[in-house]
């Protein structure tokens, strides 16, 4: 007879604990010792949660945050290019677009020499022509960017100068000169004291042109 | 979100959009109506957060309609900015109804201030203002037909002063009245976390009954204690809060409500109305809530006096107002920290532990009113590392202690929490940008920053510091349900977007104050009104283990481990911090 009052007393007691774990949840298990000591009690109702907060665009929000937009940000003269109407109308382009989105491309963008040549008023003239355009987003523009040698290159007063030149600019629109960028040698040539002296003298975007286009 | 350096998808044709358009000469902001308001934010770098905060302003006006029967009078403006460091929000409803929200993550500085979701709890608090100075009688209808409108005061016009009382009597209202109720309510409306329950504000209270503090009348209060008191006019928050409390308490939250309620029938001039409603004249009602408040906390201090209190030395002869992190220079023995005391600018301080004077450095410009600035040491070169225009865009500073010599290494960076790391000559911060926390690191010659992690929108990370070795770092997070916790992790792996922390302890809603490591690396110390009172804490990275080692009457901070088994410590009194030794055994 006491078993059984014992057993229903057991029975009625478990009944209690799983109805209330069905009302009230299975009491979480927290990081931390904070059983240890008495947290100060004070009335608090839920509070709104994560899912509750909905905001968009979160890997414009991570390049925000980045250095290299930082750096973009703050400089006159990367703004004043990146508001200029040639580049405005080259990344309407979209195979600049995609080349712009690549990682040599990207890390290129936050080296400050990178940044000064492509602010430079040589540059922005030479990114109206559509064949300069086409050779930026070429696959071999992107592997030639992201040598540190080229990108020594491209922020040369020679280099700068050679922009200018009509010749020049049809000559990086050639499909050879696109070739010669994949090139390691080429990369390193482009950097040298020499090539740089070659690029201004007057005669040598037609020799270049030529021999390239040969 | 995980910020690798140069990661540029879009990115140039994001710049491109985003910078072209100043050179168009027309404005960038954008504006999304809801049925009430209008969200005016920077398009595009705000647009993400534009459509949330657009529904926290509509959450919040539901409550503040059901609660006082309130319609708008106009479409409420809510203007979003990032021209600070640090969020806050202000209000206004002359001569048109305007919210403006700095999005920057809010300041957990000595627990003044504890949230949840910060869109949420800002809009909650800015439309209790719009309501109970924007809300209007017949009368006040009638003058605003007659003015056209609300009446905004025009400091070259004395007299518009009298026409904004007569269309918006209750806008005239003092700072104590109306940031009383507003807190009082977002409290309500957050579910009961906010300052109404605050411990710091129990503990101001606290503190002035320790010091036998007069309690100010409100005209002294508005007059005097918010230009001479180092808390400024935080005591208008302060004071105005515990009286709306003691209201609620000893009438009914119902009253409370009638009486900031500006309906037909009711007295325009809020003392008049308050009597009206109470029976009674309000200095009455103040006097008895200053009694009410002595009584109260007399019985909070011999509740703590049931166990034995901590024993203290002071440093210094006096309280310093307030005071930033500070770091002690051993072979001096001098406590250097950012101080900021009513009357004086806010310096660079040297404190000598041997006789508590204080030398005055250097000028802080900006300096802010509780944390004053972030500071950071390097001991070798005997550089101390600060920031200024530290309620603007933060800029680092660099002052060589021995030759007194100070120059600018960052303009504008927006980086503070700043620590300096010997493991690589490296000061880390914590960067607030668009309403984001970001880990940077900032090699030698600290020109310059790169940037480290990201931590997505609603998670605030703050109060940093890194191991010895350089290879851990410890910080408090605070997310959107409102919950703080304390986290280490690996610099490493953080920097690869992994964010599992090798040491985490969850403070439920307290918030875990300036955890820094031991010199071995073994403990982290810190601060905490985890039990109500804030007292030091040491948290055992090995264990997990979490152990108080004080117990004050109004509160300690800032722990520096300081010789065996002391600790230097930061002392609340009523006239601000005092620098302290304690011995502080589990």
């Amino acid at each position: 007879m006491m078993a059984r009052k014992v057993l229903w007393g057991v029975i009625a007691v478990a009944a209690g604990f799983i109805v209330s774990f069905v009302f009230f949840g299975v009491p979480p298990v927290e990081f931390g010792t904070s059983g240890t000591i008495g947290a100060a009690k004070r009335y608090q109702a839920e509070q709104i949660s994560k899912s509750d907060v909905k905001t968009g665009d979160t890997e414009l929000q991570a390049f925000l945050q980045s250095d290299t937009f930082q750096k973009i940000a703050s400089d006159k003269a990367a703004r004043t290019a990146l508001t200029s109407k040639e580049f405005r109308t080259a990344v309407a382009d979209p195979a600049v677009r995609a080349a712009l989105a690549t990682p040599a491309v990207a890390q290129a963008l936050a080296s400050q020499a990178v940044m000064q040549a492509l602010s430079s008023a040589s540059f922005q003239q030479a990114m109206a022509q559509q064949g300069v355009q086409a050779a930026l987003a070429s696959s071999a523009f992107q592997q030639a960017i992201a040598s540190s040698a080229f990108q020594q290159a491209l922020a040369s007063q020679a280099f700068q100068q050679a922009l200018a030149s009509s010749a020049f600019q049809q000559a990086l629109a050639s499909q050879a000169f696109q070739q010669a960028m994949a090139s390691q040698a080429f990369q390193q040539a482009l950097a040298s004291s020499a090539f740089q002296q070659a690029l201004a003298s007057q005669g040598f975007f037609m020799q270049a042109d030529q021999a390239i286009a040969r | 979100m995980a910020c690798p350096r140069g990661r540029t998808p879009a990115a140039l044709v994001f710049c491109a959009s985003l910078l072209a358009i100043p050179a168009a000469a027309r404005a960038q902001l954008a504006a999304a109506d809801t049925a009430d308001g209008t969200v005016v934010y920077l398009d595009p770098t705000q647009t993400f957060i534009a459509p949330h905060v657009g529904r926290s302003f509509e959450n919040a006006l539901a409550f503040h309609r059901r609660l006082f029967a309130y319609t708008p009078s106009e479409k409420i403006t809510v203007l979003l900015t990032d021209f600070a460091d640090f969020g806050n929000a202000a209000a206004e409803t002359v001569p048109r109804d305007l919210v403006t929200l700095k999005i920057a993550p809010l300041s957990f500085a000595y627990e003044t201030f504890t949230a949840s979701e910060r869109m949420s709890y800002l809009l909650n608090h800015e439309l209790v203002h719009v309501v109970t100075s924007d809300r209007a009688a017949s009368r006040d209808r009638l003058f605003r037909r007659l003015f056209s409108g609300k009446v905004g005061p025009v400091p070259d016009h004395p007299e518009s002063i009298l026409y904004m009382y007569l269309t918006a009597p209750r806008r005239a209202a003092p700072r104590w009245y109306l940031e009383g109720i507003a807190v009082f309510l977002d409290t309500w409306m957050a579910g009961g976390l906010g300052r109404a329950q605050g411990p710091y504000d129990e503990m101001v209270f606290r503190s002035m009954v320790l010091d036998g503090s007069p309690f100010y009348s409100p005209l002294g209060l508005s007059s005097e204690l918010t230009k001479t008191d180092f808390r400024l006019e935080a005591n208008s928050y302060l004071y105005g809060t515990r009286f709306m409390n003691y209201l609620a308490y000893r009438y009914t939250p119902e009253s409370l409500i009638r009486w900031v309620s500006r309906t037909d029938g009711s007295k325009a001039y809020y003392a008049s109305a308050f009597r009206d409603v109470y029976g009674l004249p309000l200095d009455q009602a103040w006097t008895d809530w200053i009694a009410f408040e002595r009584s109260f906390q007399q019985t909070n201090i011999a509740t703590i006096r049931q166990h034995p209190t901590t024993p203290y030395t002071d440093i210094s002869r006096q309280a310093l107002g307030s005071l930033s992190r500070a770091f002690l220079d051993r072979r001096t023995r001098t406590l250097y920290a950012g101080v900021n005391y009513p009357g004086t600018v806010g310096y660079i301080g040297a404190i000598s532990l041997a006789d508590g004077s204080v030398a005055r450095l250097r000028d802080i410009k900006e300096p802010r009113m509780y944390t004053v600035t972030s500071l950071a040491w390097d001991p070798e070169a005997g550089t101390l590392f600060y920031t200024a225009d530290n309620t603007a865009y933060r800029d680092l500073m660099a002052l060589d202690v021995r030759t007194n010599r100070e120059q600018m290494l960052l303009e504008n960076a927006r980086i503070g929490d700043i620590v300096y790391s010997a493991a690589g000559k490296t000061i880390w911060g914590i960067r607030a940008f668009n309403g984001i926390c970001t880990l940077v690191r900032i090699p030698f010659p600290y020109r310059d920053w790169q940037s480290v992690y990201s931590w997505p929108y609603g998670e605030t990370a703050y109060d940093l510091d890194i191991s010895p070795d350089g290879q851990l770092a410890a910080f408090s997070l605070g997310e959107i349900n409102g919950r703080q916790s304390l986290r280490v992790v690996r610099l490493s792996a953080l920097a690869a977007g992994d964010t599992t922390p090798v040491a985490r302890f969850d403070f439920g809603t307290a918030i875990p104050s300036n955890f820094v490591f031991s010199g071995d690396g073994r403990y982290l110390y810190g601060s905490s009104y985890y039990t109500g009172v804030s007292n030091i804490f040491r948290y055992e990275l090995a264990t997990g283990a979490l152990e108080a080692l004080t117990n004050s009457e109004t509160g300690f901070f800032r722990p520096i481990p300081y010789d065996g088994d002391s600790l230097l410590v930061f002392r609340y009194t009523g006239a601000g911090f005092v620098p302290s030794i304690v011995h502080a055994a589990p």
